[in-house]
């Protein structure tokens, strides 16, 4: 990816808090800790845009979801988009691989650049960029189709293995990746549909790394798992994001702190529109927010 | 929810000294837990009704599975046809007569005539009606879907005997000057024909509720790994709505094989045995129409009717359990 001059985090749209201001944080603030404290690297590398935004909004028919959301997405690691429900976090998730695109009377404005690239521009091909920036949804979807035929989806319709046995390479690797190979690689043929919550995710998340995408989008991934099975998941994130930009929506404000290097706050106002409020170091949102609205929302003031 | 002092339960109920309960609450707790179900006749009263309703779908069944069995066989039983005979004979002549030596008449020329119609049906029927559906329910623009669905719609409420008038108007003309089948035009291809199009708003309509009912997530998750529109139309869209579009297929076949008036003006009415759809033939529910208004209680013709009536049952409740099962393996295969 190309380097490129970017504004650095991108300040609150108000005018910021001072800092003494800022009580200490209770909730969020032990998993940030933790998370440092076990070594953790932090990613998402400032010098290197994955992800450009400037000045999105997007519009369903008349009303306006999304306004006026500028700011950049580092290359590898861990990107969250935090906010309470109907701050268009997931809206502004699927302006990225223009799924946007899927709704009739969808429309967005302003420039979304990745790798340097304008999506929106004429020579740019929904369909190719999808294949780059992969998706996993909210609720775990696997086809109607063996664990096998579910992961050699992508690769089979993208014509990126030659051989069966490349195929199955492709397969095991994706899998493997997925941290999903232990529990299946004696049931390849069984319907995808009958693993568990957790297992059909990691499916997903399997189909969706066979494809070899370059930036993975997650839509609140764990929304609809248990416990266990979202710390797994949460495990194969952090995993990932040594190979993968990753930009992961969630409402989950542990979830943000302990997978995420960069965080940012969204929040609609009285008009329903979701703008940014605030994007900076995870760690460093959660510990010392710098807008009013941010501290209140992740000490659980509201939302 | 009110509670068994007929007051309504508010926050503080329970820690308000100033407003004392009537009975321990223990006592009415288990008091309330012990009254009688309330409208428990109503209830019962409706589930005797609804399960009649369903008993009576079997009754139905097998109604007329041992009336088509009953009459029929005397014509093996009273008037001692030859089985054999019946199976065999080349040809379908609906003579009234009493004398089983007289008595020409073989189920396999109608069997063959309703073979081919609905063969040309299926071949012509489902493709067509399939395709429409896919393209209104995945690719057409909101408003196009709208007036070809509901298009589709009526057409499959229009009697099939006004098809029948423009199948022989417009068809048969056409087909006997260009092509010379069958007699004048009329032959199983032109009934085919016609029947096709009584099939495909029917398999148009419920194939398209079978698309429209796959999760959108499908679309999705498709659109999202790369796939095109044709990718994800192909792959995964029919794939995952394939038991409600064999549904449309196999409602199609039905409609085909019991398809009465259109075939009777259209498919010639030769009642022996053919070697190609282009020939002029009669189906077996063409026979049993247009024989049966000359078939007196005391001749062979009538139970002979029937037995091709018993025929035709059986074609069909074959069909529809053997594509049962068919589907019912693929869904255990797939199942969510």
């Amino acid at each position: 990816m190309t380097n490129q001059t970017h504004p650095g985090p991108v300040a609150a749209a108000d005018p910021p808090r001072p800092v003494a201001a800022v009580p200490a944080l209770e909730v969020p603030a032990p998993a940030v800790r933790r998370a440092t404290e076990a070594g953790r690297a932090i990613h998402g590398d400032p010098e290197a845009v994955a992800i450009g935004l400037r000045g999105v909004g997007v519009f369903y028919g008349r009303s306006q979801a999304l306004g006026d959301v500028s700011f950049d997405i580092y290359e590898g690691g861990v990107t969250a988009l935090i906010g309470p429900s109907g701050c268009g976090k997931s809206t502004l998730l699927r302006c990225f691989n223009r799924m946007n695109d899927l709704i009739p009377d969808a429309r967005v404005e302003g420039t979304i650049t990745i790798d340097g690239v304008d999506i929106h521009g004429r020579d740019i091909d929904p369909v190719q960029l999808r294949r780059h920036v992969g998706m996993v949804f909210q609720k775990p979807n696997p086809f109607p189709m063996s664990i096998r035929d579910n992961v050699a989806f992508g690769p089979k319709r993208l014509g990126l293995a030659r051989s069966k046995s490349q195929l199955d390479e492709l397969v095991e690797q994706a899998l493997r990746d997925a941290a999903l190979w232990d529990e299946v690689r004696d049931k390849l043929d069984q319907p995808g549909t009958a693993l568990s919550g957790g297992q059909q995710q990691r499916l997903c998340i399997a189909r969706v790394l066979a494809v070899k995408p370059d930036v993975i989008l997650m839509d609140e991934p764990c929304s609809a798992l248990d416990p266990i099975a979202t710390l797994r998941i949460e495990d194969l994130i952090r995993t990932l994001a040594e190979d993968y930009t990753i930009v992961v929506v969630t409402h989950n404000m542990q979830q943000a702190a302990r997978v995420s290097d960069w965080t940012a706050f969204l929040l609609a106002g009285e008009e329903r529109t979701g703008r940014l409020v605030e994007y900076n170091r995870t760690e460093h949102l959660f510990t010392n927010p710098a807008d009013k609205r941010t501290e209140d929302y992740i000490t659980g003031r509201f939302g | 929810m009110p509670r068994h002092d007929g007051r309504t339960a508010q926050i503080g109920d329970t820690l308000s000294a100033a407003q004392p309960r009537p009975q321990p609450a223990a006592r009415s707790l288990a008091a309330a837990i012990r009254q009688p179900r309330r409208g428990g006749a109503l209830e019962r009263a409706v589930e005797m009704v609804i399960y009649g309703t369903g008993v009576l779908t079997l009754v139905l069944l097998i109604g007329i599975l041992v009336l088509l069995a009953q009459q029929g066989l005397r014509l093996f039983l009273e008037f001692d046809y030859s089985f054999w005979r019946f199976l065999t004979y080349p040809n379908a002549i609906t003579d009234n007569t009493s004398h089983p030596e007289d008595f020409r008449f073989g189920i396999i020329a109608p069997l063959i005539a309703t073979l081919w119609v609905t063969l040309v049906t299926l071949v012509l029927a489902v493709p067509l009606g399939l395709a429409t559906a896919v393209y209104i329910s995945e690719i057409a623009p909101p408003g196009v879907r709208l007036y070809i669905k509901s298009a589709a719609e009526l057409l499959a409420g229009v009697p099939t005997i006004l098809f029948g008038f423009v199948g022989l108007f417009l068809l048969v003309p056409f087909v006997r000057d260009q092509f010379g089948w069958g007699a004048g035009g009329m032959s199983g291809m032109t009934a085919g024909i016609v029947v096709a199009f009584i099939a495909v708003p029917l398999i148009i309509s419920i194939a398209d509720d079978a698309l429209q009912a796959v999760p959108v997530d499908f679309r999705e998750n498709a659109y999202a790994l790369g796939c095109n529109k044709l990718q994800a139309i192909w792959f995964v869209i029919m794939p995952a709505a394939i038991s409600g579009l064999a549904a449309a297929a196999m409602l199609g076949m039905a409609r085909a094989v019991g398809e009465t008036m259109a075939v009777l003006i259209l498919a010639g009415g030769n009642s022996s045995i053919t070697d190609s759809p282009f020939d002029s033939m009669r189906t077996m529910t063409a026979t049993i129409a247009s024989g049966f208004g000359n078939a007196s209680a005391y001749s062979l013709l009538r139970p002979a009717l029937f037995m091709t009536g018993l025929v035709l049952f059986a074609i069909t409740f074959f069909t529809t359990v053997i594509a049962d099962a068919v589907l019912e393996k693929q869904r255990k295969r797939f199942s969510r």
